[in-house]
């Protein structure tokens, strides 16, 4: 309740201090682009693909033919994105794909998804650095890598300046108040998991401070208030998945929810949306659906823990994703991981408005104006 | 792709009737006939109960075959998954059941493995082997330990047994076989007398190749081609055995075996990315014992035992955790004994009894382990009733397992009854129809149990019925076409509780599960013919074809619901022409497989294309100075078709072996 007072009263200077940030959050086109009128082309997919397997896809929906196109990467390129597209993003006038299996970051022209370069992640030897998430700051983008950096690239000249050491196995990032926090799961380390967020300054390109927060952080988002979320998968043993809030004033921590469970996470206004796995049917048991828990991050408390509100069945929530414009929420379904997955939209309470198939192991939906 | 597929298959059904062309012109440049004798080949090819297909080693040269696999890849039902290379991973799957389900007997005695499951067929060399059969549901002959009645499918691998003529007290044989892949392979084999009814047989064999080879990457966009790297194999072989009687009433055999090898894993191929690190060491030692003793004339004893260490190491220096290297290693340690009876009571109706017990370990370096240890025991209960035109076996298999774990909970212990019953009837001399159904069983592996966090180990056993019916025909025809064996079989199999894995949460969280329901039905055709072309010269043809549909029926729901399971091919054709006398032989062999799906969902972007390689082969016996020898050239994949059996696992272009034997 404290933190609910305090919340509030500072909730309205924090309002217009985040206005004035460029946030890290996936859908910043309205941001990059403020003076386009904000109508929505359509969106990607980006699917992993099995490990191994080099067929990641991107496909691409668009909102007035209502045709999707499967396989758009590869269709104007001619050659296949490659093995496992963890994250892509839209900065100004270029898409960026980061594929961790193949090592590679493409770089697209985001409106004809042609290539513009690709920028191989391997040291010297030859040896895969595994790039895994982008972020971007004051035409800067910030990739993070499994060897343990933060790649820091020119969006002008497209070459990487410098690479920022951070903690073991990181993984997504978010920017708060000029600093970039970096989640350091070092989750090929079983069991001996790193529990640190690295807050590098956005000016210097340092890491400053290193954040201990509970075992195997792998997510990262911030709010709207100057809120960094922190999403823990604990040691799938003793320690329990977690959410920790951070301060990013302060960068103290300001609580931890323990036993948290919830997979991916999107934060759009007040609202973070975690995915919730469902179970496969037994013999015993039905079938029962993933879905999406609902924290409202004004009041720091889960407002729902099923937001889905009628029959849609999610088999492997994978991704979760929002549109700000229109507030539709996108669950992307990765089924049984070796087959076509499906994108729901959701309308604000949580029925389904369309569903898309998609490449195998959908991770996330990215938006595109007009 | 259709049209592709009917390409392939046309230019298939080309290659056939050219080859029976040309078998017909020869023959009839040839005036001379003269009376043959039924070769050996007819009693191999005796109708058995169950399925069965037989290769010996002096036909392994008409395959081009340098590992088991090779050998028994013409074999109707047999579906190989081969990763490519001389040190790739190869694995046998029988009637689309999955490699979990083929037991592999060497000697008599079961090659287990109780963590993954599966046997890596590659391991096995050729050199000491004289003769692999393919048995469906279980093996004919009697008797028979417990264990080889307790799988769906039965490989059985026989080693060569000294043989001396009258004066001989020793013989060696010394082969060399080098050529593509940078392959150097010395094998030596001592067969040595030491009285009357003892001998022994010492074969080593070393294996050293670079293993690299050229391969196009399919949609990269690179137009060059790209060499497979880190490939490259050492592997030694050592292996002896003691062979003796005590009385005419028994046999004994001491069979000690030792295999180390270190090899590059190239892994899959990854766009953008063509580096690979991973390396495998194994380091396997097994000793094992068969008397066998006959108690009158009407019982039989068969006693086995085997103690068995496997050593695996595996390093991936591109790992990137906190050491840079992911170090893996795993002992598993067997002890196995077997006892086994036949009473024939009179010419009609005989009992079968088995008992077999093992302990397998785990031991393994990997962080918070389970270290199980698995007590199974197995009994079976058979009679066979020979009457008239007909024969009727039936057994009844028990299995107990029980585990002990040192971390955890100890999964609850597992029974299981598993009936079979099989029939045959001898509707004419040439003719035989035959049926079996089979319940079996394949129980989870370690891995499925254990694996770190994620094993399940409340998962129940993968159960399996199969049905199958079929006839066999088998002729001397005339003195030309002077042997004809023909048989067909059609068998519908399921799997229910089909042990699959899934992600959970995250692609780093896999939880396994009794989900998979598969109905298959398949066709097996096997053919042999024997042609005599003059006095001297023989053609020889097989002809083998195999018709799958292995559907998922797991789920209805599912988008993967009356799909194809994951690379089955549904029309698979094998054939082998050759010809030859006493010195020579040339065989040209045929592999067809239909296109495949990489994933359970039978879309056009999961298609793995079909592919028809060929392979020429020749031999030719004859001395040097007065020792037998034999020389042998082999070519594999003659037309150079790039071709993956494992999507991702490019096979190499056409590539050539040599190899020379000399008997001193």
């Amino acid at each position: 309740m404290i933190n609910f007072k305090k919340k509030a009263i500072k909730s309205i200077t924090l309002l217009i201090i985040a206005t004035s940030i460029i946030s890290c959050r996936k859908n910043k086109n309205e941001e990059i682009l403020p003076d386009i009128a904000p109508i929505r082309k359509g969106l990607f997919v980006l699917s992993e693909g099995i490990f191994n397997n080099n067929n990641s896809t991107l496909s691409y929906y668009d909102y007035d033919a209502k045709i999707v196109t499967s396989d758009i990467f590869k269709q104007e390129n001619n050659r296949g994105l490659g093995d496992n597209g963890n994250d892509a993003q839209i900065y100004g006038s270029k898409m960026y794909i980061v594929v961790n299996g193949s090592s590679t970051l493409e770089i697209l022209n985001a409106k004809t998804i042609k290539s513009i370069k690709q920028i191989d992640f391997k040291t010297n030897a030859g040896l895969k650095k595994q790039p895994r998430f982008i972020v971007f700051n004051n035409a800067k983008a910030f990739i993070s890598s499994y060897d343990g950096t933060v790649a820091v690239l020119d969006t002008a000249t497209l070459t990487i300046e410098k690479y920022i050491t951070v903690g073991r196995i990181p993984e997504q990032m978010a920017i708060a108040n000029g600093k970039l926090y970096v989640a350091n799961s070092g989750g090929l380390d079983y069991p001996n998991y790193d529990n640190t967020v690295s807050v590098i300054d956005l000016t210097t390109l340092t890491e400053i401070k290193k954040i201990t927060v509970t075992l195997n952080p792998n997510g990262v988002a911030a709010d709207q208030y100057g809120d960094v979320y922190i999403k823990s998968v604990g040691n799938y043993d003793d320690v329990k998945p977690a959410l920790t809030i951070i301060d990013s004033k302060t960068d103290a921590i300001k609580t931890t929810f323990t036993n948290f469970n919830g997979g991916k996470m999107a934060i759009a206004g007040d609202l973070a949306f975690f995915t919730t796995e469902g179970s496969p049917k037994t013999k015993d048991t039905p079938a029962i659906t993933g879905n999406l828990k609902v924290f409202n991050v004004k009041t720091e408390t889960v407002e729902k823990e099923k937001f889905i509100s009628d029959d849609t069945f999610v088999t492997s929530p994978y991704g979760v994703n929002v549109d700000n414009l229109t507030g539709e929420v996108f669950v992307t379904d990765a089924k049984n991981y070796a087959s076509r997955g499906e994108v729901f939209c959701f309308d604000k309470e949580g029925k389904k408005k369309y569903a898309l198939t998609t490449g195998i192991s959908p991770n996330g939906v990215i938006f595109i104006n007009k | 792709m259709v049209f592709c597929f009917f390409n392939k298959f046309y230019f298939f059904v080309f290659i056939l009737l050219l080859g029976s062309y040309i078998n017909c012109a020869i023959a009839q440049t040839d005036t001379l006939h003269k009376l043959q004798e039924v070769k050996i080949i007819a009693s191999k090819h005796k109708a058995t109960v169950t399925p069965s297909q037989q290769i010996t080693n002096i036909n392994f040269i008409k395959y081009a075959a340098y590992n088991i696999t090779d050998a028994i890849r013409n074999f109707a039902g047999v579906n190989i998954k081969d990763y490519g290379g001389i040190g790739g991973l190869k694995t046998i799957s029988v009637r689309s059941l999955g490699a979990n389900h083929t037991a592999v007997l060497y000697d008599g005695v079961a090659i287990s493995d109780t963590q993954n499951g599966q046997i890596d067929f590659g391991k096995l060399m050729l050199d000491n082997v004289e003769t692999i059969t393919l048995c469906n549901a279980q093996p004919n002959n009697l008797p028979q330990t417990a264990k080889a009645y307790s799988s769906a499918s039965v490989i059985m691998i026989t080693s060569i047994k000294p043989v001396f003529d009258s004066l001989q007290t020793f013989k060696t044989v010394a082969k060399f076989t080098t050529g593509s892949f940078g392959l150097l392979n010395p094998a030596l084999q001592w067969q040595q007398k030491l009285s009357k009814n003892w001998s022994y047989i010492i074969n080593s064999s070393l294996q050293k190749a670079h293993g690299r080879y050229q391969y196009k990457v399919d949609g990269d966009g690179s137009d060059t081609l790209a060499l497979r790297n880190n490939a490259d194999i050492t592997a030694l072989q050592l292996d002896a055995s003691l062979y003796g009687s005590f009385s005419p009433k028994n046999t004994l055999m001491i069979r000690a075996n030792l295999y180390q090898s270190e090899r590059g894993l190239p892994g899959a191929v990854i766009f953008y990315n063509p580096i690979a690190n991973q390396r495998l060491w194994d380091n396997d030692f097994y000793l094992q014992t068969v008397f066998k003793q006959a108690l009158g004339k009407k019982i039989n004893f068969l006693f086995s035992n085997k103690v068995a260490k496997n050593y695996t190491k595996y390093i991936d220096s591109d790992y990137l955790n906190q050491q840079r290297e992911l170090n893996q290693q795993f002992t598993q340690q067997a002890f196995y004994q077997s006892l086994a009876a036949n009473y024939q009571i009179n010419k009609i109706i005989s009992f079968n009894y088995g008992i077999d017990a093992s302990v397998n370990k785990l031991d393994t370096n990997l962080p918070n382990f389970a270290y199980p240890t698995r007590f199974s025991l197995w009994q079976v209960l058979g009679t066979n009733i020979n009457y008239k035109n007909w024969q009727v076996s039936a057994n009844v298999l028990n299995t107990i397992l029980t585990e002990r774990v040192d971390k955890g909970k100890n999964p609850p212990e597992r029974k299981k009854w598993s009936p079979t019953f099989m029939v045959l009837y001898k509707a004419s001399n040439q003719i035989n129809l035959r049926a079996f159904y089979k319940n079996i069983f394949r129980p989870p592996t370690f891995n499925d149990l254990y694996y770190t966090n994620f094993g399940n180990r409340n998962l129940e056993s993968e159960n399996v019925n199969q049905y199958n019916f079929g006839a066999t025909f088998s002729k001397k025809l005339n003195h030309k076409l002077n042997y004809i064996s023909l048989s067909a079989d059609a068998y519908f199999n399921t799997i229910t509780n089909k042990i699959i894995a899934l992600p959970n949460k995250d692609l780093f969280v896999w939880s396994i599960y009794n989900l998979g329901k598969v109905n298959i039905y398949g066709v097996d055709f096997v053919s042999n013919l024997n042609y005599a072309l003059s006095k001297n010269w023989d053609a020889v043809f097989t002809g083998n074809y195999t018709y799958q549909l292995a559907l998922d029926v797991s789920n209805p729901k599912s988008n993967t619901y009356n799909n194809q399971i994951p690379y089955t091919p549904q029309h698979t054709f094998t054939n082998n022409v050759g010809i030859k006398n006493a010195r020579w032989g040339v065989f040209y062999n045929q592999i067809f497989s239909s296109y495949r799906y990489y994933l359970g969902e039978n879309r056009p972007e999961f298609f793995v294309k079909g592919f028809l390689i060929s392979d020429l082969s020749s031999i030719y016996n004859f001395k040097i100075s007065k020792f037998k020898s034999t020389l042998s050239v082999e070519i594999n994949n003659l037309f150079n078709t790039p071709y993956s059996v494992i999507r991702s696992y490019p096979m190499p272009g056409t590539s050539t072996r040599i190899s020379l034997k000399i008997t001193l």
